[in-house]
């Protein structure tokens, strides 16, 4: 369990600060509206799922699990565990993506990025070493 | 049982916590819905789950968004470290 900004923390605070951060981002008038959902993991934490529409026909596709380190009930410690962030320009490909690692390649925090004016379908792949670079999403 | 985050962002306290308790302790049909997405890449791609593992990790298929989030799911299922 590591400390800092991505550690374990209790689920209705976690959700807390992700509801503040979404409604500063829609009243920077950057982000449109958020199609975002809730549902359980199965083992005590949850799975946070939907896409959240931005200016500019861009549109990101949100995939996390926030696994329960501890505690019991509705409001356990949690932490993020996985997490797939896609971003997209409507019409036209994907930007950006960042996923946790894979167990069998890319075994790090990592970040897809692709030349989506141009047409570029195969991207470049960067790793990521330090937790500050780590989407907080 | 799905709740959006929007509505549970504007419920009270009590409201949010009994929500919680009922979505992590009650009924777990969301892991189906897990397997189910699962299911539905295996049977578009035509090819199990360990043999797009197999293929991503031999370079012989792309990591797309698509097989992200199918890997996503795969770790997304409570069993996983079994798999």
């Amino acid at each position: 369990v590591s400390p800092g900004k991505h550690g374990p923390n209790r689920l209705r605070n976690y959700l807390a600060v992700h509801s503040t951060i979404m409604q500063q981002l829609l009243q920077g008038g950057f982000v449109l509206s958020e199609g975002l959902s809730l549902s359980s993991d199965g083992t005590g934490g949850v799975i946070i799922s939907g896409r959240v529409f931005c200016r500019g026909g861009i549109y990101v596709d949100v995939r996390k699990k926030v696994a329960r380190v501890a505690g019991e009930g509705g409001d356990p410690v949690v932490q993020t565990s996985d997490y797939s962030y896609n971003v997209v320009l409507g019409g036209r490909g994907n930007i950006f993506r960042y996923d946790s690692p894979h167990p069998d390649h890319n075994r790090e925090h990592h970040v897809h990025r692709y030349d989506v004016l141009t047409g570029d379908t195969q991207g470049s792949l960067d790793f990521i070493y330090s937790e500050d670079e780590i989407p907080t999403l | 049982m799905q709740i959006r985050l929007a509505d549970f962002g504007v419920m009270t306290e009590s409201e949010q916590l009994s929500t919680l308790d009922r979505l992590l302790n009650g009924p777990q049909e969301e892991v189906s819905a897990v397997d189910a997405g699962i299911r539905r890449y295996e049977l578009r791609y035509e090819m199990s789950s360990d043999e797009m593992r197999r293929k991503v990790a031999a370079g012989e298929i792309r990591e797309t968004a698509e097989v992200a989030d199918w890997l996503f799911l795969l770790r997304a299922r409570p069993d996983r470290v079994a798999r």
